[in-house]
């Protein structure tokens, strides 16, 4: 058996604990100075900011570490596909900082909000054919740099595209929807079904590539004409399950024939037949644009802005900046131990006369008669005896999460890894979850619980006892029903995220 | 795709020759004009080897050809070129060097990995990239050159053999200094690495790392070190990488030494009672086995012992909101143990008797 640390005197990590004076980390909110937000999301806010020294206007989006649901991981996945980028049509991610347990993510600030944000406050809800020819146009260049990269940005729609104060595009990856990232989460998959290509819903054996954006981007072209992506007004859900079954949606209206023959090559069902990017830069729905910054949206910009201020448009941050986990004055643990006496010089002497003496003074039987239900042995025979079987209970424990393996490869380069790598990550989620059990199971404990009459507790145990026939007959009955409740609560709650705003 | 030659390529091992040609040049370059123009060759290289080797060109390459420029990139090394010159490179030819040995890696003929039983009997450059990141601190853009290095390491870690070579170099261990100090992506890529070392091929990990006592006894005095003074962000990681090791059936040995040292019991439980949720619930983890175990040590028991009405105390109020039913069931089981413990009548206990549940 190995004596594990030799560093460590005592006290060494409780004094030291206290915010660590050997990392020296940069502090965003000193070299920073927080405007007002301009985009908010369920675990995060975006807001404007200028940098103390320089006085540069940038985009800050802070998320909470405590409260997300992602993993750090794959938030630093996020950051590193991010780092990759690098140009003129995609917007600019500069640095990263952590701030009490808060992640700092420093980008390009585009003043004019995002497409979907103009779209919403101009009083025509919609953009000409030549404006959305030009913002198609520098999407398209953002879209070629990305896929020449092996990159997909997957969330291709009008509030991922965003504006800057010049009415200039950037492909960008946040807006006022708050979906700061392009992952390939659940809920992000669900978030935005109307945009989505029919083989990422579908998931047959092939997989995906970027010609998913190519689809998106379609989509996107009928949200900037007409307003909304179709079926807007019928039940996400629905058109989730029905893109991959129905045919391509169609333009409706008064639109020219490049128009129209634009969204149809985007939206063809085969992945394999739908342009490339750099194919549809040659499109003639693109070539009636003389010169780059020609129909820029400069005079949408400024309009909304004029908009806005009269209606006094702001944003209201769903977390507070100001507020810390480890603020000052405060102890950084919230328990104190007392490790007095219990150091290093016990384990050197194993002799028994001094084991004697370090004994814990003043144990007498009567105080231990009370307090140890195995109340036969001496305290001594409780440390020493093998036959004290306890069960370790670990090993189900769902906080057992492969942390590597958790990688969304998707996101970054690769394409042929991702499908490979999802299969690992449904593979160990899936170990150490009973869905049947730890959901199901639960959920009816305290639905019976709640009952308050005999009948009632009736009818939820025969209920349950029909549910534990169900999964033994069907197993993974469980998984898919947890599974489609919580798609449909995530989305119903997406939704009236989307309305509240 | 538009790339133009300076010297047109006649054979596909052309490529490799001259981007090989290229990268030697930056040694002996003198002025910043030259350097730039030495740069330019390289980032056009080097795209036009990626898109041979990937296919992308016209007409596409035949496979012998494809082969033929495999071979040239083993003979000239120039996987080891460009290693050594990755922070000469330019922002865009960095990632496709980061591209390129993804490529080369996962090439195979005939059901073999031709590039890692390359690499295999080359262990210099095995060696050079575990230190390449190191040399990238030292450069400006640090993070982006790192993250780049790193992103190589990790995909090399995917096969066995680069992760058996690489478990045996003693650079592995500076991962954890990076973890520590550092940018957002130095660190957490740094943990990243040191994860997929720890994790992807855990057969070699124990049979050939943790088996060493040397190797242990290192590898907690370092995940310790980090886990009390690295950032928030470097303890929930180290923390998590802790936690999921000491579960690895095969790492036994590891969790049997964790858990017998007093000195990793104080620092688990300083982070159990720390003010983030999420350092409590990953130390818990660790904690409830220091529990569990049947066979605590002396001086691990003494500790328990002596903070028992603590414990409980904190125990009681510990994440009480959780709905989650595994960790509710431990944390009851946890709670028993501790109770069962003798308990301490000492005049200067912090709380009186009576705070502590009674049978």
């Amino acid at each position: 058996m190995i004596a594990s640390t030799t560093l460590l005197p005592q006290d060494s990590f409780t004094g030291r604990c206290e915010m660590s004076k050997d990392v020296k980390p940069d502090e965003p909110s000193k070299l920073y100075e927080i405007k007002e937000c301009v985009g908010k999301g369920s675990f995060g806010d975006v807001y404007r900011a200028t940098d103390k020294e320089s006085g540069e206007v940038v985009a800050i989006k802070i998320i909470n570490l405590e409260e997300t649901q992602d993993d750090i991981e794959i938030l630093a996945q996020e950051i590193y596909f991010l780092s990759e980028l690098k140009a003129p049509f995609v917007t600019t991610y500069f640095k990263t900082f952590v701030e009490d347990v808060s992640m700092w993510i420093v980008m390009e600030y585009c003043g004019g909000g995002s497409c979907a944000d103009l779209l919403k406050h101009l009083p025509e809800h919609r953009f000409p054919e030549q404006k959305v020819a030009y913002i198609v146009r520098e999407v398209l260049y953002g879209l070629e740099y990305l896929h020449s990269q092996k990159k997909i940005h997957r969330d291709i729609k009008a509030a991922n595209i965003l504006v800057t104060d010049n009415g200039e595009i950037k492909l960008g990856d946040f807006g006022v929807s708050g979906q700061i990232m392009a992952t390939l989460k659940r809920t992000t998959f669900v978030g935005t079904p109307y945009w989505m290509a029919p083989e990422i819903i579908a998931r047959g054996d092939n997989g995906y590539d970027e010609k998913a954006d190519i689809w998106s981007l379609g989509i996107t072209v009928m949200e900037l004409l007409t307003g909304q992506p179709p079926y807007a007004k019928h039940d996400p859900m629905k058109v989730l399950m029905n893109i991959p079954v129905r045919k391509p949606p169609k333009l409706h209206g008064r639109f020219t024939s490049p128009a129209r023959d634009f969204i149809a090559l985007c939206l063809a069902k085969d992945p394999e037949s739908r342009p490339t990017a750099s194919e549809l830069l040659n499109h003639k729905f693109l070539s009636k644009l003389t010169w780059r910054g020609a129909g820029n949206l400069k005079k949408e910009v400024d309009l909304v802005k004029a908009l806005k201020e009269r209606i006094n448009y702001s944003k209201v941050p769903r977390h507070s900046v100001t507020e810390k986990v480890y603020a000052t004055g405060l102890r950084r643990h919230l328990q104190t131990w007392n490790f007095d006496n219990t150091d290093g010089i016990i384990s050197q002497l194993p002799n028994s006369h001094q084991f004697q003496r370090q004994k814990p003074p003043k144990m007498n039987s009567a105080d231990l008669e009370q307090s140890s239900p195995r109340s036969e042995k001496s305290p001594i025979s409780v440390m020493g005896s093998a036959e004290v079987n306890t069960p370790m209970t670990n090993a189900t424990s769902p906080g057992m999460r492969v942390p590597h393996h958790e990688k969304d490869f998707d996101v970054s380069m690769g394409l042929h890894d991702g499908k490979a790598a999802k299969k690992k990550t449904q593979q160990i989620a899936g170990k150490g979850l009973n869905y049947f059990r730890h959901i199901i199971l639960y959920s009816f404990d305290r639905i019976f619980e709640r009952a308050r009459s005999e009948n009632t507790k009736h009818v939820v145990s025969r209920l349950r006892d029909l549910f534990e026939e169900a999964e033994k007959s069907q197993p993974g009955l469980s998984e898919a029903f947890v599974e489609e409740v919580y798609i449909r609560m995530e989305e119903i709650k997406n939704y009236l995220v989307e309305t509240s705003l | 795709m538009a790339f133009w030659w300076k010297k047109t390529p006649k054979t596909a091992s052309d490529y490799a020759r001259l981007l090989s040609e290229q990268l030697n040049k930056f040694e002996s370059v003198s002025t910043v004009d030259n350097r730039r123009k030495i740069q330019d060759d390289c980032s056009r290289y080097l795209a036009g080897t990626k898109h041979f080797l990937l296919g992308e060109v016209e007409p596409e390459p035949t496979a012998e050809a494809v082969d033929e420029l495999y071979s040239a990139i083993y003979q000239l090394d120039l996987l080891y070129d460009l290693l050594a010159n990755l922070a000469e490179l330019e922002f865009e030819a960095r990632k496709d060097v980061a591209l390129l040995f993804a490529t080369c890696l996962r090439h195979s003929r005939d059901n073999k990995l031709v590039t890692v039983d390359y690499l295999v009997t080359r262990p210099k450059i095995v060696s050079l990239m575990l230190r390449t990141p190191q040399m990238a601190l030292s450069k400006a853009n640090s993070s982006d050159l790192f993250l780049k290095a790193g992103s190589i390491i990790l995909e090399s870690l995917k096969y066995e053999q680069l992760c058996r070579m690489m478990l045996r170099d003693p650079q592995i261990w500076h991962f954890f200094d990076f973890a520590k100090g550092g940018s957002f992506e130095v660190s957490t890529e740094s943990l990243q690495i040191l994860t997929s070392l720890l994790t992807i091929h855990q057969k070699p990990v124990a049979t050939e790392f943790f088996s060493q006592p040397a190797n242990m006894q290192k590898f907690i005095e370092k995940i310790n070190n980090v886990m009390a003074h690295g950032s928030y962000v470097t303890k929930r990681q180290s923390v998590k990488l802790l936690q999921y090791l000491i579960m690895i059936r095969a790492y036994n040995q590891l969790l049997t030494a964790y858990i017998n040292s007093p000195e990793n019991l104080k620092l688990i439980m300083i982070l159990l009672s720390d003010r983030s949720k999420n350092l409590q619930l990953g130390s818990f983890n660790i904690f409830k086995v220091f529990v569990a175990n049947p066979r605590k040590s002396k001086p691990v028991m003494d500790i328990m012992v002596k903070n028992r009405d603590k414990l409980l105390h904190y125990l009681q109020s510990f994440n009480t909101e959780s709905k989650d039913v595994t960790f509710l069931d431990e944390k009851e089981y946890v709670i028993q143990e501790i109770e069962s413990l003798p308990r301490l009548v000492s005049p200067n206990s912090d709380f009186p008797s009576g705070t502590s549940p009674q049978h």
